[in-house]
């Protein structure tokens, strides 16, 4: 529903986007060489690692993608940790622009589901809601447990040395499961929450485009639009609306991610039935 | 004694019919062409041999698909299947094996004796009969260990080294092993399997096939004794810290595999929690998500019907107070 004409405001810069895109080609590649091992004893599974000339091939583009998500981790965590230690900037950690949980997370929360059913306003948003923050911490906390068990799985000879045995055995339950957890959410709860709610759909483009209409602002994040108008920083991320090619790219993109999720999530029903 | 060489007789006799059948027709037939049945092997017995019974006179009766002994056990066999198998494309008779119906009449009455596979397989036999699989059968009569055909289908027995076996080793020591295919399946060596790849650790490669021995002797692949280089075969830097690993840690087993047991209850909860949390929070969201796009677009129609250039900011005017306020659809993009 964005126009394309009206004031926009910035809200992701071109790193974020870029990341972001790399994120979804290393989480797509890691999804589909992984979930025909959890399935393994489904027909699609089969058919699935077939697309690769043998198993060794589907190992290393797995590996390959796990190597760019890890490098995307700290690109990310290294840019969080410039701005707040470089720049000073303490409103990263706490605050209504943090992507901290606050005392304010819970109250929205409440408040919102009141919203769903109809006994109250809908709150008043700052810059991340509790479900961007659950979204982000979720995949904070993936990385971190996919992560290390996934180099525990990648590189047993030398943490053996130090790990105990069943280390591995629950290496790779965690690895299976949490990546069942993280492949699910994504595909239904984050698709849901971000693109496929009908406010949204077919999807949100902000991560593509990174300027939202700030009509649109004041509608959903009304606490952050305020704070900026009174602290006068709105001004600093006025810009102009995205140009077409963007929009379309981002559209392309983002219906491609999604059919192809969905299109995963229905294998992992079937899968989940047997 | 006299099996051994009643067995040794037989083995020479259709060796040499054999080879009368198959020099002619190796030179006039194409390297991939179909091995002829057995039966013509046999059939091709001169009139003064001193047997008489062929394939043909077999399957005169166990080529019924229906067959059965009184008991009401089948006795069929599948010509072509047996014709692929490893001692079909050999070109091995009936008789090759099933020594002691040399001389009988046919119908024969009485059960067959068991095959001697140590006619030929020698090797093979001494290392079973030393074996956890014979051990167990002879200590009370009753245990259920495997004999060779238990692994090895006596009409349609493959290769080992091929592929086909393979693949089928895991469902064959799974017939008995029912709780061990289950974890073995719970790790890569088992999902890869069950995928569909060959070259990955089967029960054989890790167990030994023959001279399979309980884990606590010495002997056996998997002993503390062997396991580390029983690992090298294809994990060239396994130590013994490493054999620490369970290939067959059970997740539904507190006792055998405490951690794993744990994180599996834990993964559990903690995905029926997420999905179970979220999955309510959007299907309380999704009605109230359509209402606020048809609010939204009916305020957007409006505004656009009064003003015709594009809509400011300030005159997007949703009031979040009246939230009860079910709006009609006029619906518009």
């Amino acid at each position: 529903m964005t126009t394309e004409t009206g004031r926009f405001v910035r809200r992701f810069d071109a790193v974020d986007r870029t990341l972001h895109i790399f994120l979804m080609i290393a989480f797509l590649g890691l999804a589909m060489t992984g979930l025909p091992l959890v399935f393994h004893e489904t027909a699609w599974a089969r058919r699935v690692v077939r697309l690769f000339p043998d198993f060794a091939t589907a190992g290393n583009i797995h590996r390959a993608c796990a190597t760019l998500l890890i490098a995307i981790f700290i690109v990310h965590l290294v840019r969080v940790g410039r701005r707040v230690v470089g720049e000073k900037d303490w409103g990263m950690l706490w605050g209504p622009r943090s992507m901290v949980p606050q005392p304010r997370d819970i109250t929205d929360f409440v408040g919102h589901v009141k919203w769903f059913v109809g006994l109250g306003p809908r709150p008043a948003f700052d810059r991340f809601t509790y479900w961007e923050k659950f979204d982000y911490w979720a995949v904070f906390w993936g990385m971190g447990v996919i992560g290390a068990s996934g180099l525990l799985l990648w590189f047993p000879a030398f943490f053996s040395r130090f790990m105990p045995g069943w280390a591995f055995n629950v290496a790779l339950l965690i690895h299976g499961e949490e990546a069942l957890l993280a492949v699910g959410f994504i595909f239904t709860l984050h698709f849901f929450n971000g693109h496929l709610r009908p406010e949204k759909f077919p999807m949100d483009p902000v991560i593509f485009t990174g300027v939202v209409p700030e009509e649109e602002m004041q509608r959903e994040r009304p606490g952050e639009s305020a704070r900026m108008q009174a602290a006068g920083t709105l001004d600093a991320i006025r810009t102009t609306a995205p140009p077409r090619w963007l929009r379309v790219l981002g559209y392309a993109i983002g219906t491609t991610a999604i059919v192809t999720g969905l299109t995963m999530v229905s294998l992992i029903v079937i899968g989940l039935m047997r | 004694m006299t099996l051994r060489s009643h067995s040794l007789i037989v083995v020479a006799f259709t060796a040499w019919a054999a080879s009368l059948c198959v020099v002619p027709t190796l030179a006039s037939r194409p390297a991939v062409a179909p091995p002829p049945a057995p039966v013509a092997a046999a059939a091709a017995q001169p009139a003064d041999a001193p047997v008489e019974i062929t394939d043909a006179d077999c399957m005169d009766c166990h080529g019924d698909p229906e067959a059965t002994a009184e008991s009401g056990q089948s006795i069929a066999v599948d010509a072509s299947k047996y014709a692929k198998s490893v001692h079909g494309k050999e070109e091995m008779s009936c008789t090759t094996c099933h020594a002691d119906l040399d001389g009988k009449e046919l119908p024969h009455e009485d059960k067959l004796e068991k095959v001697d596979c140590s006619t030929c397989h020698d090797d093979a036999v001494t290392a079973y009969t030393a074996s956890v699989h014979a051990t167990a059968r002879r200590a009370d009569g009753k245990t259920v260990g495997a004999t060779c055909v238990n692994c090895h289908t006596a009409h349609e027995t493959q290769p080992v080294a091929s592929g086909a076996w393979r693949m089928d080793m895991v469902a064959e020591c799974g017939t008995c092993h029912l709780d061990r295919l289950k974890t073995y399946r719970d790790t890569f060596h088992g999902k890869i399997t069950s995928l569909g790849f060959e070259r990955i650790a089967k029960c054989s490669d890790c167990h030994g096939a023959h001279d399979i021995h309980p884990q606590k002797d010495p002997r056996s692949m998997v002993s503390s004794a062997k396991i580390v280089a029983t690992c090298q075969q294809c994990h060239k830097d396994a130590t013994p810290a490493y054999a620490q690993y369970d290939p067959h840690a059970d997740k539904d087993d507190a006792e055998r595999s405490p951690q794993l047991y744990y994180a599996s209850r834990f993964m559990h909860w903690l995905l029926v929690g997420t999905f179970g949390f979220f999955g309510l929070h959007a299907m309380l969201w999704l009605p109230r998500s359509a209402m606020e796009r048809r609010r939204h677009n009916r305020a957007h129609s409006e505004m656009a019907s009064r003003s015709e250039p594009e809509p400011g900011p300030e005159s997007a005017p949703e009031s979040e107070a009246e939230p009860t306020a079910a709006p009609k659809d006029t619906e518009q993009s």
